[in-house]
């Protein structure tokens, strides 16, 4: 028996050391390197650069804090309508928020060129306006139109979790549908409310594509650090822009990490009654927050219309007609990149939720405290810019003793781990519906930690597993910010071919760029749930039958 | 001895949740521990098992020392309170689980799990998925499970907390019934007394990690050794530091002239509880329901024989 188990313990030990080790140096190490060579090297020093750009720091500050105010409100009232609207139409809207979240982030600015350009399809073809659309307000009505679907579906998510009895309670004792809203649904949603704000707030921060395609001359610390790095290959002033940015972005964190869990630790199961939803459709907030979503759809649609009307056009004295052009035109633009990019994203998603998961097992499961810590380091590159990852491996990784730089396995490396952070959040989410006893039972039963992981721990976590997989791609899909200084002519990705090609001004092949990923990500999308679907399940009788037992330990 | 405890001592953050306990577990035996919630029978479980490591104190099974062994190295199986039952994997397959890490040939593993199939009265569920039974019959897999593998020791951690009033009596029957055929010797957890009462051969009464008592149910009744046993065990009417009354030894005749005066009544069907004012204090009585009711105000004389504890 112990002879067995021998083979077990080593497994064990080699995963945990292999885990530790992946992380320390493809994720701390980097941004260490920034810091360290940063302050060490010669040049401008942190505090010179700081006060002499201030005006980078405020408009950074400026746009970032009225994107998260704007994507607040917005998000506000696209989730409330929710509560007024049948379970039908809910699904219906939730679907289109979803199919929202799949595209490059840029997108919505592409598409707001095409129409309120220069040339746009509406300031000029339409309404026969040459009017300057480039500037801050451009960059904040982006930033929080796309920012809107996730943070909608962050407090979607939350509204569900409500207690139906707390509702259907106030109703009964009187109350109507406005103070409802005000006295019980918005308290209830402030610490999402204000985890929405911080995550807007730091992407707003981290955005360098938005100010670079729409900016206009107005300049922003995350789009003067790419340029740093790509117009003038200065690492170094690179290296102080991001961290000036991390600064905001690091308050804001601590913010969020305090918050996010009282979001998460406040879903409790509701205990079954009656869904006191949809509430009647009256008071002032049903109407402000229909104006509001009626807005953000019609802004969606005109986002997503425009660029399938792009991809598939020609225009031709003054009227567009249907061509294969800009498709043929794409051609070579796109060559083996197609490939290559959902190889990644493919390696990026099993790997980066193989990880994630083990993660989980440790620090989770096994309450590990080292690997708690691990854990933490893991979610910095959703912390800090995509761009600060980038740079991080573009220090650390073009010299010995792992030279790397310039190789494709770097922006493998670079995507797997950038998943970490997100992909620990959903496994630990999967884990927590596992009930601690079925590991207590392997051992009592006579198995060891590989059982454990084989019998419990994947089998029972696997639509987790499935859709933190399905995430990873995704965002492997449409990322751009922490490869941009890492992939080298030959190897391009989708994405950046794209923000090549909205630079250079052709947005009919940016389109069919755009409508390709989007196409690609739901077709994953598609598969994976299918392949959930045909494996489901009701495993929710034995799981809540159980929850309901857990009893504290004596 | 099969199974000796000795000075076991566990602390969590400086703070003691048992307190260097020490008993001993005959084989074949069904000892019950039975406390409050909070009073360390999970703790206690724990420790036995393997899961929880100890601060002090020996394990002993079969003159092995088994304190620090790793549970899947403990020839002990535990039925958790949830069952644990994987849902992913069918009746047989959660039987047989853990004769995997044993070396049998299938034939014998099949022979094992029909033999426990029929035990358990469940042959026909074979190849049903867990969550198309009912709670009953999946407590009975969890015990199968546990069971199949031949463990010297079972752990039960109220193993029918889930089941309705009526299931758990049956269960009760059931878990003798299997005591009776497979001769294990088994430590159950509990802490609601008539179940205590209806398993097990002797009882353990714990409380802040300390214990109170050891002894059969109508010891345990009849000669509480302190406070808390008499508190926790059936309802007393205490006179003194060391004496009592207990409700159902206290008899009423009816007189309009007696001393005492029945203030409140609770009709419980085949009982009735009265409550007593006599000389001043109030008592509990329990009187078996002849037909021979009293009225709130009326007078009674009152008999009575106090007991005296035994700490």
């Amino acid at each position: 028996m112990a002879k067995k188990h021998f083979g077990s313990k080593t497994i064990n030990l080699i995963v945990f050391i292999v885990l530790s080790l992946s992380i320390l140096v493809f994720i701390l190490y980097p941004y260490l390197s920034i810091f360290i060579e940063s302050f060490n090297e010669p040049g401008q020093t942190f505090f010179d650069f700081f006060v002499n750009n201030l005006d980078l720091t405020k408009n950074s500050l400026f746009i970032a804090i009225t994107t998260m105010i704007l994507s607040t409100v917005l998000s506000t009232a696209v989730t409330l309508i929710f509560v007024f609207i049948s379970k039908k139409w809910q699904q219906i809207l939730r679907l289109i928020l979803l199919i929202t979240m799949v595209s490059p982030p840029f997108v919505t600015s592409l598409a707001y060129i095409t129409l309120f350009g220069r040339r746009g399809m509406i300031t000029h073809d339409l309404l026969q306006l040459t009017i300057n659309p480039y500037g801050p307000q451009g960059i904040i009505l982006m930033e929080a139109l796309s920012f809107t679907s996730l943070n909608a579906l962050v407090l979607i998510g939350l509204i569900n979790q409500l207690e139906p009895s707390l509702i259907n309670s106030a109703r009964s004792l009187g109350a109507k549908v406005d103070s409802i809203i005000k006295d019980i649904i918005i308290p209830l949603l402030r610490p999402g409310l204000i985890v929405v704000a911080l995550i807007s707030f730091i992407r707003s921060l981290a955005d360098f594509q938005t100010p670079t395609i729409i900016g206009g001359s107005y300049k922003v610390l995350a789009s003067e650090g790419y340029l740093a790095v790509i117009s003038m290959g200065d690492i170094h002033q690179a290296a102080l822009i991001n961290i000036t940015l991390a600064i905001p972005a690091l308050i804001g964190f601590f913010l969020y990490i305090k918050y996010d869990r009282i979001v998460t630790t406040q879903g409790h199961e509701n205990s079954g009654g009656q869904s006191p939803f949809p509430l009647p459709k009256k008071g002032a907030f049903f109407w402000i927050s229909s104006v509001l979503s009626i807005f953000f759809y019609i802004a969606l649609i005109l986002q997503y219309g425009s660029i399938v009307l792009n991809a598939v056009s020609e225009k031709f004295m003054g009227k567009f007609h249907f061509s294969l052009q800009p498709i043929l035109q794409t051609g070579p633009y796109l060559n083996d990149t197609i490939l290559r990019t959902v190889s990644y994203s493919i390696i990026a998603g099993l790997l980066g939720s193989l990880i994630s998961f083990f993660i989980i097992y440790y620090s989770q499961v096994k309450k590990n405290k080292w690997m708690q810590f691990i854990e933490m380091v893991g979610t910095f590159p959703y912390i800090l810019p995509g761009t600060f990852f980038g740079l991080g491996y573009l220090y650390a990784f073009s010299k010995p003793p792992l030279q790397i730089t310039g190789t494709a396995i770097i922006v493998v490396i670079n995507v797997i781990f950038k998943q970490v952070a997100f992909a620990t959040k959903a496994a630990k989410a999967a884990t927590n519906q596992i009930e601690p006893t079925y590991f207590k039972t392997v051992h009592d039963l006579g198995g060891t930690v590989v059982n454990e992981w084989n019998d419990v721990f994947f089998p029972m976590t696997k639509h987790g597993f499935a859709l933190t997989f399905l995430n990873g791609f995704i965002s492997t899909m449409t990322t751009i910010g922490s490869i941009i200084f890492l992939v080298h002519p030959g190897q391009n990705m989708m994405t950046l071919v794209m923000f090549d090609v909205v630079q250079q001004g052709q947005y009919q092949v940016a389109s069919v760029i755009a409508c390709l990923i989007i196409l690609i990500c739901l077709i994953a999308a598609g598969i994976v749930f299918g392949i959930i679907n045909l494996s489901e399940r009701d495993w929710s009788h034995v799981f809540r039958s159980q929850r309901s037992n857990q009893e504290v330990q004596s | 001895m099969f199974l000796e405890v000795k000075d076991l001592t566990k602390k969590y953050n400086h703070k003691t949740v048992l307190h260097s306990l020490s008993f001993q577990v005959k084989q074949n035996e069904i000892l019950v521990v039975l406390g409050p919630s909070g009073c360390g029978k999970s703790t206690l479980l724990s420790c036995l098992n393997g899961f929880t490591t100890t601060d002090g104190g020996t394990v002993t099974l079969l003159d092995q020392d088994v304190t620090s062994l790793d549970p899947e190295n403990r020839d002990i199986t535990t039925v958790f309170q949830s069952y644990s039952l994987f849902p992913h994997m069918n009746v047989i397959k959660n039987l047989t689980y853990g004769l995997k890490f044993q070396k049998l040939s299938r034939q014998e593993k099949t022979a094992k799990a029909k033999k426990m199939l029929h035990l358990l009265q469940l042959d026909d569920y074979a190849n049903s998925k867990i969550q198309d039974l009912s709670g009953g019959q999946q407590q009975r897999v969890a015990l199968g499970r546990s069971l199949i593998v031949e463990p010297q020791l079972l752990l039960l951690d109220e193993p029918f907390s889930n089941l309705d009033e009526k299931l758990r009596l049956k269960m009760r029957q059931e878990l003798r019934r299997l005591q009776n055929e497979l001769n294990i010797t088994m430590i159950f957890v509990t802490h609601d007394q008539q179940e205590a009462f209806a398993i097990g051969d002797r009882i353990l009464v714990m409380d802040q990690g300390r214990i109170q008592q050891i002894s059969n149910g109508e010891d345990l009744y009849s000669h509480p050794k302190n406070e808390f046993v008499l508190k926790f065990i059936g309802d007393s009417n205490q006179v003194t530091d060391d004496e009592y009354i207990r409700p159902e030894k206290i008899e009423l005749t009816k007189n309009p002239t007696g001393d005492g005066t029945i203030t409140n009544k609770i009709f419980q069907g085949a009982t009735i509880d009265y409550a007593l004012d006599y000389r001043g204090k109030n008592y509990q009585v329990t009187s078996l329901n002849r037909g021979q009711e009293f009225k709130i105000g009326d007078h009674v004389n009152v008999a009575y024989r106090t007991d005296k504890m035994e700490g």
